[in-house]
């Protein structure tokens, strides 16, 4: 039986969608049966993100519709096995899907794979009861931003509401240098609003944007800091018991090399 | 044979501890030979005085009064019982002095009080947690968070002046107390990491740090 988590987030452009490529992608590289399900129904973009924006046939409101099958509808990743992704439909809104289509959905789903990741749309209406709806556990993208932190709260407190208790989080694009400046809220000061468990810090990293526009996830790079939070985070969520990478007194590497030789800080 | 009354100076002025099972006679002598051994502490031009220790009678407050007038030769500013604290802390004697709410009613919520979410109740307000920015908790009552208040609070929320918030860490969006609103100061201030009481007085909130009673 597989397991269904939601990644959601209340604001948007936080990174719900790289989140769930990347944890995708990490957990089928760890040979895990993986289906990612787009709910930004309208305004589709994990199938981007992905790269596999041109071979989609049909559409999550098809299958909800019973237009096709759900095997018709999933796109196997060639580059990875065992991922798949089960795109949102454009041209419809969220309206097209309800509450009880998604939890069969999932419970179909759940019988072939081992994860089954929801990528939440923004916002706390349809689309969000949508995409929480069938979900097992609940992961939640915030930004050190207070409007981010803010609406992740009020997300967190819609959760447990709905009987998904103890979500974790992923703070995400933690700026190393603004955090030690004190121009940028520390990881301590989000977790001591939030109050729940941090499933992992990542590092603001340019690779991820070119990733991204590639649409091949930055998981699989292995010379990406992120890529490597990302692969950690999703050996988190198969039970392993791994230490959450310090970014914030992470040193650049030019640093790093100065002090392995004793040279004073001149810069 | 011990004296029915102490002196003892305080940061506003002068506080007389009274004897309770002392005759009124007596506590006036004592006072009077205070008064004449202390001489040194009357030198300041005018003074607050309290009392504490028995209940006295107008008439009784009147005769300390004049007692106080005619022997030490300083004004006296105001002469009036001390609330029954340790500490002067006028924000405890606010709170509990002036307490003329005696809600019996009492809801205790346990856990985080989140972002959109609300806690209203027609007595008192105990969060055994945080409360965080975008949440409000309404009571008719008093409120104590025991934990963070950063979102919004409202006591007394029928229009009860007496009404008081009590936070672990108090750094609240915005605090509510009858119907009076008030804000955080725009400036960055450092806030003290201990407990705080907001409570309204002379038709103003005031935060002071709260200090526990003595049993």
């Amino acid at each position: 039986m597989g397991e269904v988590i939601v990644i959601t987030s209340g604001k948007g452009g936080v990174g719900k969608t790289t989140t769930t490529a990347n944890l995708g992608t990490g957990l089928a590289l760890e040979n895990k049966q993986v289906v990612l399900i787009d709910t930004d129904i309208g305004l589709r973009n994990l199938d981007v993100v992905m790269g596999l924006e041109n071979r989609i046939v049909y559409d999550l409101v098809d299958v909800v519709e019973g237009h096709c099958r759900v095997k018709q509808a999933l796109i196997k990743d060639r580059r990875y096995e065992g991922l798949y992704l089960l795109p949102a439909a454009q041209t419809r809104d969220k309206n097209a899907v309800n509450p009880k289509q998604m939890v069969k959905l999932c419970q179909e789903l759940r019988e072939e794979f081992d994860f089954i990741l929801i990528d939440c749309p923004a916002g706390i209406e349809q689309g969000f009861r949508n995409a929480i709806s069938g979900a097992d556990r609940a992961i939640v993208v915030t930004t050190p931003d207070v409007s981010a932190v803010r609406d992740a709260d009020r997300i967190i407190g819609l959760l447990e509401s709905s009987e998904l208790k103890n979500p974790k989080i992923i703070i995400n694009r933690v700026k190393p240098d603004m955090v030690r400046r004190g121009d940028m809220m520390t990881i301590d000061d989000i977790i001591d609003i939030l109050a729940v468990d941090l499933l992992g810090v990542v590092p603001d990293d340019e690779k991820i944007v070119i990733s991204t526009n590639r649409g091949e996830p930055a998981v699989t790079d292995s010379k990406s800091l992120a890529g490597q939070v990302y692969r950690n985070i999703a050996k988190r969520i198969l039970g392993e018991n791994i230490p959450i990478l310090d970014v914030q007194s992470e040193e650049g590497f030019l640093h790093k090399l100065k002090r392995l030789f004793g040279i004073k800080n001149a810069m | 044979m011990s004296s029915s009354v102490t002196f003892k100076g305080t940061v506003n002025g002068l506080t007389i501890v009274m004897n309770e099972d002392d005759p009124f006679e007596k506590i006036l002598s004592d006072i009077e030979k205070k008064i004449t051994s202390a001489k040194k502490f009357f030198e300041e031009g005018n003074l607050a005085v309290r009392y504490r220790g028995r209940k006295l009678s107008d008439e009784e407050q009147r005769q300390i009064l004049r007692l106080l007038l005619d022997k030490s030769g300083v004004m006296i500013n105001s002469f009036s019982e001390e609330a029954n604290l340790s500490k002067q802390d006028d924000s405890l004697k606010a709170a509990y002095g002036a307490n003329g709410n005696s809600y019996e009613k009492t809801k205790i919520f346990c856990g985080t009080v989140r972002s959109g979410q609300e806690v209203r109740y027609d007595g008192n307000v105990v969060i055994v947690g945080d409360v965080n920015p975008g949440a409000n908790v309404i009571a008719k009552g008093n409120i104590i968070v025991v934990g963070s208040l950063r979102g919004m609070v409202h006591a007394g929320s029928d229009g009860d002046p007496d009404a008081y918030i009590v936070a672990f860490r108090l750094r609240p969006m915005q605090l509510r107390i009858a119907d009076i609103i008030t804000r955080a100061p725009e400036e960055y201030e450092e806030k003290p990491e201990t407990p705080e009481i907001a409570y309204v007085r002379d038709g103003q909130v005031y935060i002071g740090s709260y200090c526990f009673m003595p049993s």
